[in-house]
């Protein structure tokens, strides 16, 4: 089982819509694959058909409990290989509950080591905000994907992020590969460019050598509560998470750069 | 207008010592069993061949990492049989696994009646066992892994609990376990490797996927030859 987690300090950069279009991705190529929804928002519950302010058992659960067996809480959407561990309001309490609780930062891990054998993947949608919740994910991973709208303000999170990561790891004593996905890319604005470009400069070996381009399908997928990628295969959208997930896995197929 | 410049880098260090330590104490019980050291046990070791385990610093004494805020991590500690692909057994104690390298591995035996205990020795040294014209010292892995808050797990007395031994450092200690699983490959990136062995230097690295704790037995020998933990 690969535990990946989508995260940036920044909202709006587009973690659930990455989130939902790998996660149908690897489902539609017959790899079980569990959503992990622990933004209190509960977007990603939502655009599985699921209403995270009336959903009873939600991830929320295994915080109450420090931990536990995530399957009772383990919805099926109605894709194939594709479920979700929904998230529910609630979820907005934990830091207030919590506090810096010893332990609290492992009780995702915990539970996903109990479903490891179920799922191959395992996507993690995380909150815009360091909180237990990002820790959570960040504990639980073995790689982070970091989705950056190319505008100016998200060069700044991206910094934040980075700057979290880095504490993370220290306190874990571990090493958390990342990869930067430029996202919400048009190419027709000189702040997609600039910014895609400032990326590259920066982070070279960290940052995905293609774009996730603006696409309004994501917007008509999201109504449709379908992956794009599974809606819609041929759109722009799909086929830049399509090569990003080959991308991910280390199996590109004809590499389809995008030409910025 | 200096004290006033002192005073605002004081506020942002201050600022990052906070999120530091709030990341800290969520993070504090690493991998719970898997990353936790366990409290030094109060019964010393008195024989030769098992010396008296040298109390560990409790967490919040344990070394801080030196690297400065902001910076990046430290490069992880990487063995040097683990530079490429390499093999690793996999066994169970208490319902953690533990994966042990090949390489570093020098066999594995059923459990047996015929371990001699030691009397006086803490809980965790069994006794020992001729293997080969060799004495292994036979050790109860779940009671040096385990934090003292999961011990609770380890319900049965060993002779029903423990299964098998693997044999590391030449062959000079058995680590008792419930279960032989399987051997694995695993490639450098599939681990998480650790990037300070200031604690629980037995511990190289996590393996994510199979959600094991991925041992250095070197190091695991060293602890039980001196108690430095």
């Amino acid at each position: 089982m690969k535990v990946w987690a989508i995260a940036n300090q920044k909202g709006g950069v587009g973690k659930t819509t990455t989130a939902i279009s790998l996660g149908g991705l690897l489902a539609a190529r017959k790899q079980h694959t569990l959503l992990v929804d622990l933004d209190p928002h509960g977007s990603l519950t939502t655009y599985l058909g699921f209403d995270p302010d009336q959903v009873e058992d939600s991830v929320y659960v295994l915080f109450q409990k420090s931990g536990g067996d995530p399957a009772p809480l383990i919805r099926s959407s109605k894709f194939e290989c594709l479920d979700i561990l929904p998230a529910s309001t609630a979820l907005a309490t934990l830091d207030r509950q919590l506090g810096a609780k010893s332990g609290m930062g492992l009780v995702i891990f915990r539970a996903l080591a109990q479903v490891a054998g179920r799922y191959d993947y395992v996507l993690i949608d995380c909150p815009p905000m360091l909180g237990v919740l990002m820790v959570n994910a960040l504990a639980a991973c073995e790689r982070l994907l970091i989705p950056v709208q190319t505008e100016f303000l998200a060069l700044k999170g991206l910094e934040r992020m980075l700057h979290t990561l880095a504490m993370i790891q220290r306190s874990r004593e571990t090493v958390l590969p990342y990869v930067i996905v430029p996202t919400l890319f048009d190419r027709r604005t000189r702040a997609s460019l600039q910014v895609l470009r400032e990326l590259r400069e920066r982070y070279p070996a960290r940052t995905w050598d293609a774009v996730i381009p603006i696409d309004t399908q994501f917007r008509e997928a999201s109504r449709a509560g379908a992956p794009l990628p599974l809606l819609h295969p041929a759109t722009r959208g799909s086929r830049a998470y399509e090569d990003l997930l080959d991308y991910l896995l280390g199996t590109p197929r004809v590499l389809k750069v995008a030409s910025v | 207008m200096k004290t006033r410049e002192t005073e605002q880098v004081r506020t942002v260090v201050d600022q990052q010592l906070a999120l530091q330590t709030y990341l800290d104490a969520l993070l504090r019980p690493v991998i719970e069993a898997v990353e936790t050291a366990s409290e030094p046990e109060s019964a010393p070791v008195r024989a030769e061949m098992a010396p008296e385990p040298v109390p560990a610093p409790p967490a919040e004494q344990a070394a801080p990492v030196q690297a400065g805020i902001g910076e990046q991590a430290v490069a992880p500690v990487v063995p040097e049989w683990a530079e490429r692909p390499f093999q690793c057994l996999l066994f169970k104690v208490a319902g953690l696994t533990l994966a042990v390298p090949l390489v570093k591995l020098n066999g594995v035996l059923p459990w047996s009646n015929d371990i001699t205990p030691m009397p006086g020795h803490a809980p965790w040294f069994l006794g020992l066992l001729r293997h080969q014209g060799q004495s292994v010292k036979v050790i109860d892995t779940a009671l040096l892994v385990l934090p003292e808050n999961r011990r609770c797990r380890i319900l049965p007395p060993a002779q029903e609990r423990l299964r098998n031994m693997i044999l590391i450092d030449e062959g000079r200690w058995g680590l008792a376990c419930e279960s032989v699983s399987e051997v694995v490959t695993l490639a450098p990136g599939d681990v998480r490797w650790r990037t300070s062995r200031s604690a629980r230097p037995w511990l190289a690295g996590t393996v994510i996927e199979r959600m094991c704790a991925l041992l250095d037995t070197e190091a695991f020998a060293h602890m039980l030859a001196t108690g430095e933990r």
